[in-house]
């Protein structure tokens, strides 16, 4: 199955019917898994955006958003391990790759939420997070190609997959995958496991249903065993401070970590008055139209280093790639982007300010990390040194640092476009 | 200056309260103690004697010349005679008041015990002891046997409260077979000599004495043809027991006395007249004794603190593979772990700019009192963050370390202390940290005074450091310090002060009484174990666990019940469990839950 068979809406067209068939074929078990992992990497840039628009990063809120985003990205893993375990491979580029504004991929408008690119604010954390996150009664089971709750197509992945003849996770030199389970940083909730059979795809199905969106009504325990005896993450505790917790309590549920943030606007931190729903084409400050552009290169470069990371036939660029962009380029852009007036003469401090568009380019674009430095740097020389452009400046500066090394790794993994 | 020295130059011994039997203190990193009948690790048996009271641990002290040890079957050697003298300065000292202090005291810093005018009666004193031969009988460092002609030994009124146990002695000598010293130190005794008397604060409580101390150890060795050589001495220092003693702290006392020998020039392959040597043709640090310690010891802090094991359990060897000019695939995650240090300079900074928690989540020297020293949160040292900063940009080795010497046995017996945050700390404070009290010539090693027959100064002479010039900054009596440094709330934070020396919460033997249902799927590329779903619940190792402002909230709630209780406490040491290697609460005699008798 080549990847355009794999993410093209074709693949989608009738899925859920044809996972409650009587005839599932890996290829629908493949598209599944795939469109599980569209849906949780859908959510990563809405609240990305939410959360680099917060100044002080040491804030509740920024600091429970970042907890959740970091909790989805192990979630986009395990979900990539599922479609390596069933024998596909990940794709998050071209089709697959987000656009905004929209609805979560495949995902029936009527019943679920309409997702963009906001500045983080407490009716943000409401109406856009909690919506994503709400847990939600089970109702009948998807049909045709949309589902309304995210719960309804994780149900329709385990159902499909129990109903499948034998092992569907069975191994196979053929299999061109590679899981990823050694991703795990930081003090978040969530395993990264490896998917080897129907038992341990329902311990990854269950770890990432837990802790967001899931079924899980709040009057019930989210899981019945804790998954770890030890104080396995830091959060609110019931004694009303901050520290370890035991096992995965309500409290640490995505939705209840957002409904927190929002039912206390009075505490919401400052945050840079970027604009919605981002367009370069809308700016008439060329700095800012600039910066959006080598946003989105790197940006691509990042998610087509990823889908390499699954891939067995290639060396594995992730830790010092995929990571150094996002860890080291990506957060530095876009705080710098959010502190550039969009338009032409316009104030930062007032706004609107430019904000990460999270533009995937089109395939037949190549990126050439070998160019990155340089582009950076042509920021650089338009950003005059004074001391009201010495933050962006700074963060330009971090990111061209990081950029060089990542200029550097590529050329030496091969990699010489992407 | 000796071509002959004493081995360590710090050695450490550690309270207990039972009489004789004894152990003697680890001598490899993260190694058990030793047991001196066979001289391998004790068991889990060996914490303590048929009575159930703790085992003292002694320091053992050797000779060393150009790397060869010294002992009785040496060619030509007569005889070894050791001469020590310890001493307990505490309650004649300064208020410990965090970092105040460290760079001279002012004129407006409080005295303990203010009030007495004598100061020589509150310092513990028993004068200078000798011992030698092989597998001598036990010398007494007692208020009976004070040697003829010294002047000025004192001990502390009979009857302290709230035991009515009373401090006759600062701990005793002993020789191994080879004539190597063994000094033990007190029996853990604390109390006040006024009734009713509790505990005030952590670090200074006056009318309190505890049997701590410290002093220089001299030896002298006798050739057979009559002819004696003075030996360069080293320093004994008494310290509370290490009840986790295969945990490491991620700042070693080794690190912190390194460091400054470092940063004063000592090391100029490190560091040469203040500049660090950075880069490709720099310093290269090796990953396996410089690097890989620094990352297992945030791994086995898991095992004595609520801290989440996951977040520290990464395949860390593959951070130890060698950059080559064709390929670096680990470069971003070193870099990111770099990240996620405190750098020097942001003691104050929990949360980094990019959002991160700032590591280690310990407290710092100076969380207690707000003023120009404030530092919040430990850091590593200068000299540990620039290996950090060099094995990141891909600057390192990954050498097999060379075999055993005196350096190494240095490194290992300090490595197994606390470096810090020195509030004041667990061994020894900010004093390991001035470096005009050690020889310019050997910079790990204390400037000791000429053997005296007293009166002890009450001064401080760097030059000439005297018995009791270490321990006296550390807090009157120990245990106070000891049960109110678990947890310590710094702003809406709760943090940890040395889990790996005063455990916080702890893993119990009991297996889990329920079945995991979920196989054990991922393999952890380490040799360090951390704590994982099979693993039987966290319980705090004193106190209660599940309200964090609670006044015992992993503690006792009062200080003085650690004066009591301290000796049943657990020790935390490596068992296999169900077919792996667990560190696991062991030889407790304290009862779980403890609920303390009514007073």
């Amino acid at each position: 199955m080549s990847n355009s068979d794999t993410v093209s809406n074709k693949a989608f067209h009738g899925l859920f019917s044809r996972l409650y068939s009587d005839d599932t074929s890996l290829d629908d078990l493949q598209a599944a898994a795939q469109l599980a992992l569209q849906v949780e990497f859908t959510t990563i840039p809405v609240y990305l955006s939410g959360l680099y628009s917060i100044s002080d990063t040491s804030s509740y809120a920024y600091q429970t958003l970042r907890s959740v985003v970091m909790e989805e990205m192990f979630h986009v893993n395990q979900a990539a391990n599922i479609l390596v375990g069933l024998g596909g491979l990940p794709v998050f580029t071209g089709a697959a790759a987000p656009v905004y504004p929209g609805y979560l991929p495949q995902a029936n408008p009527a019943t679920t939420p309409y997702l963009g690119l906001y500045r983080a604010s407490p009716d943000v954390f409401s109406n856009v997070y909690e919506a994503i996150e709400t847990p939600a009664p089970l109702g009948a089971p998807a049909q045709g190609s949309n589902y309304d709750s995210i719960a309804q197509l994780y149900q329709a992945l385990v159902d499909a997959v129990d109903a499948y003849p034998g092992n569907p996770f069975e191994p196979s030199s053929s299999w061109p995958g590679r899981q990823r389970t050694d991703i795990y940083l930081g003090k978040f909730g969530g395993n990264v496991n490896p998917v080897l059979n129907k038992d341990s795809f329902h311990a990854a199905v269950n770890e990432i249903v837990k802790q967001g969106e899931g079924t899980v009504p709040p009057e019930a325990p989210l899981i019945p065993i804790q998954q770890y005896g030890s104080y396995n993450h830091y959060g609110k505790r019931t004694d009303g401070t901050y520290g370890p917790i035991t096992g995965t309590p309500y409290e640490l549920s995505h939705f209840m970590k957002f409904r927190s943030v929002a039912n206390q606007p009075a505490d919401f931190p400052a945050s840079y008055p970027v604009i919605s729903n981002p367009k370069a084409s809308d700016y008439s400050n060329d700095d800012a139209v600039l910066m959006s552009q080598v946003f989105d290169i790197c940006y691509t470069m990042m998610l087509r280093a990823f889908e390499k990371t699954f891939n067995a036939s290639a060396p594995d660029p992730y830790f010092n790639i995929v990571l150094s962009i996002m860890h080291g380029v990506l957060p530095s852009l876009a705080r710098a982007m959010m502190q550039t007036p969009a338009l032409m003469d316009g104030d930062s401090a007032v706004g609107p300010n430019a904000s990460p568009a999270w533009r995937c380019l089109p395939d037949n674009i190549v990126v050439t990390p070998a160019d990155l430095p340089a582009d950076i740097h042509k920021l650089l020389e338009r950003v005059p040194e004074s001391r009201a452009t010495a933050t962006v400046r700074s963060l330009l500066e971090q990111a061209q640092y990081s950029s060089i090394e990542i200029a550097d790794m590529t050329q030496k993994l091969g990699l010489t476009t992407l | 200056m000796s071509d002959y020295k004493i081995y360590p130059p710090i050695g450490i011994a550690r309270v207990g309260n039972a009489t004789s039997k004894f152990y003697i203190g680890p001598e490899t990193y993260r190694g058990l103690p030793i047991d001196p009948d066979t001289n391998q690790p004790i068991t889990e048996d060996g914490f303590r004697d048929e009575q159930g009271r703790m085992c003292r641990q002694a320091a053992r002290f050797r000779i060393y010349k150009d790397g060869e040890e010294i002992t009785l079957a040496t060619a030509n050697v007569k005889d070894i005679r050791w001469t020590v003298h310890m001493a307990n300065k505490k309650a004649s000292w300064y208020e410990f008041a965090t970092n105040e202090g460290e760079h001279g005291y002012a004129s407006n810093h409080p005295l303990r015990n203010a009030k007495v005018s004598d100061r020589h009666s509150l310092i513990i004193d028993p004068g200078p002891r000798q011992i030698s031969g092989a597998s001598s009988s036990p010398v007494m460092l007692d208020k009976y046997t004070v040697p003829a002609g010294y002047q000025g030994a004192n001990f502390p009124p009979p009857l302290l409260f709230p035991t009515t146990d009373s401090i006759d002695t600062l701990g005793e000598l002993h020789t191994d077979g080879s004539g190597r010293l063994l000094v033990l130190g007190g029996l853990g005794i604390s109390g006040s000599g006024k009734a009713n008397h509790g505990i005030q604060q952590y670090a200074n409580n006056d009318d309190w004495w505890d049997d701590t101390g410290d002093g220089p150890v001299y030896a002298t060795i006798e050739w057979q043809d009559g002819s004696t050589t003075e030996v360069s001495p080293a320093w004994v220092s008494v310290a509370p027991p290490s009840y986790a003693p295969e945990i490491p702290n991620l700042v070693t006392l080794w690190d912190t006395i390194f460091d400054g020998a470092v940063r004063e020039g000592r090391y100029p392959e490190i560091c040469e007249s203040g500049f660090w040597k950075q880069g490709a043709s720099g310093y290269l640090p090796n990953f396996q004794t410089e690097i890989k310690p620094l990352l297992e010891r945030a791994a086995t802090y898991t095992w004595v603190a609520a801290i989440p094991p996951r977040a520290h359990s990464y395949d860390i060897d593959s951070l130890g593979i060698l950059p080559t000019p064709q390929q670096d695939q680990y470069k971003g995650f070193r870099q990111w772990i770099l990240d996620i240090l405190r750098p020097p300079s942001n003691e104050n900074t929990l949360i980094s700019g990019a959002g991160r928690t700032m590591m280690p989540y310990l407290a710092g020297d100076n969380c207690l009192i707000d003023g120009t020293l404030t530092s919040d949160y430990l850091r590593l040292t200068d000299t540990q963050y620039f290996f950090m900063q060099q094995w990141a940009e891909g600057y390192f080795t990954n050498e097999t370390p060379a075999a055993d010497g005196p350096d190494q046995l240095t490194r290992n017996i300090l490595d197994n202390c606390v470096g810090g945050a020195f509030s004041p700390g667990i061994e020894l404070t900010w004093i390991s940290r001035n470096r005009t009290i050690y020889q310019p010539a050997d910079p790990l090693r204390i400037n000791a005074a000429a053997p005296t027959m007293g009166p002890l100064s009450l001064g401080f002479t760097p030059q000439a450091m005297e018995p009791g010039d270490l321990t006296r900054y550390m807090a009157i009596p120990w245990q106070a310090d000891f049960n109110e440094c678990s947890s310590q709330p710094i702003g809406d934070r709760v943090l940890w002060w040395w889990p790996a020396q005063r455990p916080e919460f702890v893993y119990l033997q009991q297996a889990p009484d329920y079945n995991s249902r979920y196989a054990k799927l991922a393999a952890s590329g380490s040799d360090i174990p951390t704590p994982d779903r099979d693993t039987p619940n966290q319980q705090p190792w004193i106190g209660t666990g599940f309200d964090q402002t609670r006044g015992d909230f992993i503690a006792f709630a009062d200080d003085t019940q650690m004066v009591e209780y301290w000796s049943q406490l657990g020790f935390v040491m490596g068992k296999d469990i169900d077919g792996e290697l667990r560190f696991v609460e062991v030889a407790r005699t304290l009862p779980r839950p403890f609920v303390p008798a009514d007073e």
